[in-house]
């Protein structure tokens, strides 16, 4: 039988790095912070950019909100992908509710995308607004 | 032979190939993920948050990574987080998600108190999910599937597909590669010099090796130097790979004990 290569023994420093063993129901607890607070925060962010339906007589001013729209967009992105780097080495168990959640999004995309005739964003992707 | 875009039928709704095989190998990946995280001795502490973080990363680098591969237009797409819900949008780039992927895992793995790289598992399982990921691909003539060839393999694209040629069937060529790579990994991932990463970043540099000469038959948009986006990022990541592997050996010599 192959021996168990070293890279995966667990850390022994594990253990003494984390701060504090947490009990089922604070891991329970975290994980659902995490994933219900991934959704709340998300749903709440992307009601109000599609509902906010501002439009300028001015064609300068409209593109400029567009910009300014995938800037909003962007930073919360990275706001998104820095809190989650954040928590998985603080708080773990909100990191991994958040992960889980993600990745139940991607899931489910990847599901209905077996309906869609989805290529690699060409040659049939609809442009979002 | 003849696109086949659309699989099959459930109660009148369409399954296409792409998004059919970009599952079926995605799930299939995963599968292996699990049987040599259990070879390994893997707890399922470790193997939920990286493999969990290794989709998410590879799900967001195959996205973003467009910005570089296609050009800054898909910039409201690539970097909307929403968009990566988006169904009608399809999943990205391969090597993007590689990269994605790997960084996810290194990540979680150093969150859990992993002091050494863990992901070695994922090395086969990158190469059995391209495979199967390829059929879709090949089924649905993405991209038209390559450049025009007078070779006797050559495929049909009827110009509804972007072609009206003899194309060099690109996505087979992927899938060959990857079923040879994949026993390659298999046979290597016991050998003490590809363990701690080594096996992943093999693996990596050796799809990156073949994806830089296979995109020479594909119809990707060049990006400078007459090579594309693919290509450029395939030559950083080998070029990357062997420096690390190269610096490593020299480490490992001046460590062991003279002779």
């Amino acid at each position: 039988m192959a021996e168990q290569p070293e890279s995966d023994k667990p850390a022994e420093g594990a253990s003494k790095k984390s701060k504090k063993q947490l009990t089922r129901n604070e891991k329970i607890r975290d994980f659902l912070i995490g994933f219900v607070g991934w959704w709340i925060i998300s749903g709440l962010v992307w009601l109000v950019v599609t509902n906010a339906t501002f439009t300028f007589p001015s064609r300068l001013w409209n593109e400029l909100l567009a910009l300014f729209e995938l800037l909003f967009l962007l930073l919360f992105f990275l706001a998104q992908l820095i809190a989650l780097i954040l928590l998985a080495f603080r708080r773990g168990w909100i990191a991994l509710g958040m992960l889980s959640a993600i990745a139940l999004n991607l899931t489910i995309t990847l599901l209905v995308g077996m309906t869609q005739n989805a290529f690699c964003f060409a040659p049939f992707f609809v442009p979002l607004r | 032979m003849s696109p086949v875009p659309v699989l099959f039928y459930v109660g009148g709704v369409p399954i296409y190939s792409h998004g059919f095989f970009l599952l079926f190998g995605l799930l299939a990946g995963l599968g292996w993920v699990w049987i040599e995280a259990r070879r390994r001795h893997w707890t399922k502490e470790e193997v939920i948050p990286i493999t969990l973080a290794a989709f998410v990363g590879g799900m967001i680098g195959a996205k973003v990574s467009i910005l570089f591969f296609n050009g800054f237009e898909y910039a409201p797409l690539a970097l909307n987080l929403y968009a990566m819900f988006d169904p009608r949008i399809g999943p990205g780039s391969i090597i993007g998600g590689v990269v994605g992927a790997y960084i996810g895992g290194y990540i979680a793995s150093k969150a859990i108190g992993k002091e050494s790289c863990s992901c070695d598992a994922f090395a086969p399982a990158m190469a059995l999910a391209t495979a199967i990921g390829r059929i879709g691909c090949f089924l649905s003539f993405e991209d038209a599937l390559g450049k025009p060839t007078t070779l006797p393999w050559g495929v049909y694209v009827p110009i509804e597909y972007g072609g009206g040629y003899l194309a060099h069937p690109a996505p087979l060529y992927d899938i060959l590669f990857n079923l040879i790579w994949f026993g390659v990994l298999l046979a290597l991932r016991d050998h003490k010099w590809m363990q701690n990463g080594n096996l992943l970043k093999f693996g990596v540099a050796g799809y990156a090796f073949f994806r830089f000469f296979v995109e020479f038959v594909r119809n990707n948009r060049l990006l400078a130097l007459g090579l594309t986006g693919q290509q450029l990022a395939s030559v950083v990541l080998f070029v990357a790979i062997v420096v690390y592997f190269v610096m490593n050996g020299q480490r490992r010599s001046t460590l062991s004990p003279a002779m």
